[in-house]
């Protein structure tokens, strides 16, 4: 039950750095993902239409806030 | 969406196999003018032209960002008549999202879709009673509301 409450409150906080746009992870191994788990997120807009075309998936656009 | 939703091993492996992700900062020209950009996170689902089908703003926890991406998926499919993909992914979000924020715009796009696709306008007035039945208060249910006559 400790454990439970202990887990949820350390999610509420990820989530609210989330909000705030902290990286709670930067610097230290988090655990949580592996390698090839990460999103391989393209920078390019032409190289991910031109992907988008060859796989003929749609496109997924992330505008963030760098910090 | 760093922090919690991104580094989730589901919602990772859902975009890679499904999307091609592009992150771009907020202030990025030409595309925050092109996509009229005002606040972050601003997700955009668009077609391999650049066509913009789906947006949303704001954090998105990881089991609402996967229904919300199926949704714009199926937009896009249903905005270019590719009704029988639209449908399949509607059914997707409709068996294993229900509890969903996208889930009342899941049911109301599988029965205009489901018509569109077969031009029977069953679907329509099933659409309509599926949301009055689970999602009273929506404004899908709302905007369904002219269906039960059919």
């Amino acid at each position: 039950m400790k454990a439970a409450k202990v887990l949820k409150f350390t999610r509420d906080l990820m989530k609210r750095a989330d909000f705030f746009n902290v990286d709670l992870s930067r610097g230290q191994d988090s655990g949580r993902l592996n390698m090839a788990d990460k999103i391989g997120w393209e920078t390019d807009f032409d190289t991910a239409l031109t992907r988008a075309k060859a796989e003929k998936k749609p496109l997924f656009i992330d505008f963030f806030n760098p910090g | 969406m760093d922090a919690v939703t991104y580094p989730d091993s589901g919602v990772s492996r859902f975009v890679n196999e499904k999307l091609v992700p592009l992150r771009v900062p907020f202030n990025h020209e030409p595309l925050s003018q092109q996509f009229q950009v005002k606040w972050t996170p601003t997700l955009v689902i668009a077609d391999d032209k650049g066509n913009e089908h789906h947006r949303t703003v704001g954090f998105l926890a990881p089991e609402d960002l996967i229904p919300s991406l199926l949704l714009g998926k199926a937009k896009t499919d249903f905005d270019l008549d590719q009704f029988p993909g639209a449908i399949a992914t509607l059914e997707v979000i409709l068996n294993e999202y229900r509890n969903s924020g996208s889930a009342p715009e899941a049911i109301f796009l599988y029965g205009v879709s489901r018509y569109k696709n077969t031009h029977d306008p069953k679907p329509l007035k099933e659409a309509y009673e599926k949301l009055k039945a689970e999602y009273p208060e929506s404004e899908w249910t709302k905007r369904a509301y002219p269906y039960r006559l059919l």
